[in-house]
């Protein structure tokens, strides 16, 4: 059985060293209030006057929407309502999420050498948008950290992650993110680190073959030869045992079948990489065939006005209303439908099927 | 005439006392085995509470739609799903349950029975919304939560009945304990049966043959994990406090689908205890 080695803990947020100190026990509760009261006073978070919310856009044929920034929590199935058929889906839960910082292109093409290559581009200039997920008290963040979710106005957030945006759907720092960004049936890319393998062999990690059971010295799983006599070194790149996972992949056109606004939460069909409690980005697939149509430009803009806001906060969300207000794909069976009944009209039709009933009508009679 | 009549209000109000009570009882001390799709999962990183609370929502709701009787392995159970291609469009099999395994909206188990003479093993996702009816036909339980030795016994342990009429189980009693111990056929046999601890296995050790009996030595046998606490405490996933809660949700689930007059049925109920 392979063994899984842990990484160290919680890498992909911005969780410094307090929070090693917190959950090993080095900082007790009381030191941790004394902290955190220190550091809001250096950070106060000011009342912020409401942002006004961006106009209603067409989206394009070089429309680029800003994605969502999730964290990966597991896998569950749904069924298909006509077929009775298992969807295995990855539930993403994004929870506060809200644009920190908004870089034009000139600015992002002066300042980084990932915008010379990434701001101005084939399809047009990009802004590089920041989205953060998570509200975190900032006592646990560096204080560099600290001092950029500040002068961005935006409470400390524990996850961030950058996504193009063309300029026709830029929206203002500040602005909150709903889970209703995506469409229900569109298709979206989710990226993230894959697994943490640890040490792996070049079996496991490249595919070798190793050696023969029989007839072998100790050797039945490693690589083998390195290289020939002529070349007389080993070339660069040459596949050996090392570190395997936890590398950035996108795992693009997975559909979207579920959203549960109330939580915050997107059922995705299909699996996405890395482990349960990971950051993931998620963004809208632009490939031809799964192209997003008429999604929510640039964002999921009917926002809740603040009265009802508020009545929604007083009302207790518990099991039996936690779906109340999901969004379903129109072929996802719902829970509170009755069991699925087939009808003549679901019979797989076929010439043989056909051809049997007829030769035993026959014999019948 | 009076004093039978007065012993007849004195009975029927010592019952209706009895039955408050057995109301009033708001938890089940056996939950986690009338319930095991209810227990979090045996991987340790995949414990958060949204996803649970989340998956526990959807589970709820399907069980106010359809009735999941209780039912143990070694109970004899009958499930009706739908089908497409048959004539009647529903399939009704009868099995006795020889495994339930994985939590959540995951959970499956497994029916066998002996059908002209060939066993069937049929596995069922227990939330699968092709599943219009399961009957429990006789509630029991066996000496091992894993039967999956009946595969290599004798075909009359594993020959039910279809058209077996349910046998009610008294409510308020235990659910009996059947004892029987199961002679396996001749070995070899698809596992390792003497190397195991089962209790329902009569004689496995003495019926190996000499080959096994030698290999032992350099069979990886693991006794030792049984005392292993912490990955009983981990696999087990049965925690005090995680099953208070749950029954909690679940009773306030079936409150609010009553009030809004949505359905009578009610989820929470166990046998032995009468509720």
């Amino acid at each position: 059985m392979q063994l899984r080695f842990r990484r160290r803990s919680n890498d992909t947020s911005l969780t410094g060293r307090v929070y090693e100190l917190v959950k090993s026990g080095a900082i007790d509760a009381a030191t941790l209030q004394r902290m955190s009261a220190a550091v809001h006073r250096k950070t106060p978070i000011k009342s912020v006057e409401p942002i006004p919310p961006p106009e209603a856009g067409e989206f394009g044929e070089n429309s680029r929407r800003v994605g969502l920034v999730g964290i990966k929590l597991g896998m569950m199935p749904q069924w298909e309502a006509k077929t009775g058929k298992r969807v295995l889906c990855t539930l993403i839960h994004v929870p506060d999420n809200q644009i920190v910082q908004v870089l034009d292109p000139e600015t992002w093409y002066r300042d980084s050498i990932v915008g010379k290559r990434k701001a101005y581009g084939r399809y047009g200039p990009h802004h590089r948008v920041t989205v953060g997920a998570q509200n975190i008290d900032p006592v646990f963040l560096d204080p560099k950290w600290q001092v950029y979710f500040k002068k961005h106005g935006v409470p400390a957030k524990e996850h961030i992650g950058s996504f193009l945006v063309s300029s026709d759907a830029v929206l203002p720092e500040g602005f909150r993110l709903d889970a209703r960004h995506f469409n229900v049936g569109q298709f979206v890319n989710v990226s993230g680190r894959t697994i943490d393998w640890g040490f792996q062999g070049g079996m496991h990690r490249w595919g070798m073959r190793g050696l023969p059971d029989r007839r072998t010295t100790k050797a039945h799983r490693r690589i083998g030869s390195i290289g020939s006599c002529g070349d007389a070194r080993v070339w660069p790149g040459k596949r050996m045992p090392g570190h395997m996972g936890y590398e950035w992949r996108q795992v693009s056109g997975l559909e979207v079948v579920r959203i549960n606004p109330l939580e915050s939460v997107i059922y995705v069909k299909g699996s996405v990489p890395g482990d349960a409690q990971e950051k993931l980005l998620i963004n809208d697939c632009l490939h031809e065939d799964k192209r997003v149509k008429n999604p929510p430009f640039p964002t999921y803009l009917e926002t809740i006005p603040e009265e009802d806001e508020e009545a929604e906060s007083k009302q207790v969300v518990n099991a039996a209303n936690l779906t109340s207000a999901d969004i379903y794909h129109e072929k996802i069976f719902r829970f509170d439908s009755p069991s699925i009944v087939f009808t003549a009209a679901d019979e797989k039709q076929s010439a043989a099927r056909d051809k049997m009933r007829a030769k035993i009508a026959k014999v019948k009679k | 005439m009076r004093a039978a009549a007065r012993g007849a209000r004195g009975l029927a109000s010592a019952a209706q006392t009895a039955a408050k009570k057995t109301q009033q009882k708001q938890s089940i001390d056996d939950f986690p085995l009338i319930y095991p799709d209810f227990l979090p999962s045996p991987v340790w990183n995949r414990r958060s509470a949204l996803f649970e609370r989340l998956q526990r929502a959807d589970m709820l709701e399907r069980r106010m739609h359809i009735d999941i009787p209780e039912f143990y392995v070694g109970s004899i159970v009958a499930v009706t799903t739908s089908e497409p291609n048959l004539a009647t469009r529903q399939n009704r099999f009868v099995g006795i349950c020889i495994r339930r395994e994985r939590p959540g909206l995951l959970h499956q188990f497994t029916l066998r029975n002996v059908v002209d003479g060939l066993g069937v093993e049929v596995m069922y996702e227990l939330y699968n919304p092709t599943i219009l009816k399961i009957e429990t036909l006789k509630l029991e339980k066996r000496l091992d939560t894993d039967l999956s030795y009946l595969i290599d016994a004798l075909p009359e342990y594993s020959t039910f009945d279809f058209n077996l009429e349910p046998i009610a189980h008294p409510v308020g009693t235990p659910v009996p304990i059947n004892d029987t111990q199961v002679k396996l056929r001749q070995p070899p046999w698809t596992q390792r049966w003497e190397l195991y601890d089962f209790k329902g296995i009569d004689k496995a050790w003495l019926q190996a043959t000499p080959y096994y009996k030698r290999k032992l030595r350099i069979t990886k046998v693991e006794d030792y994990m049984k005392y292993d606490l912490i990955r009983a405490y981990r696999d087990d996933c049965q925690e005090a406090e995680h099953e208070k809660n749950t029954q909690k949700e679940m009773l306030e689930f079936e409150r609010a689908r009553h009030e809004s007059g949505a359905t009578k049925r009610r989820i929470l109920k166990s046998a032995a205890d009468g509720i």
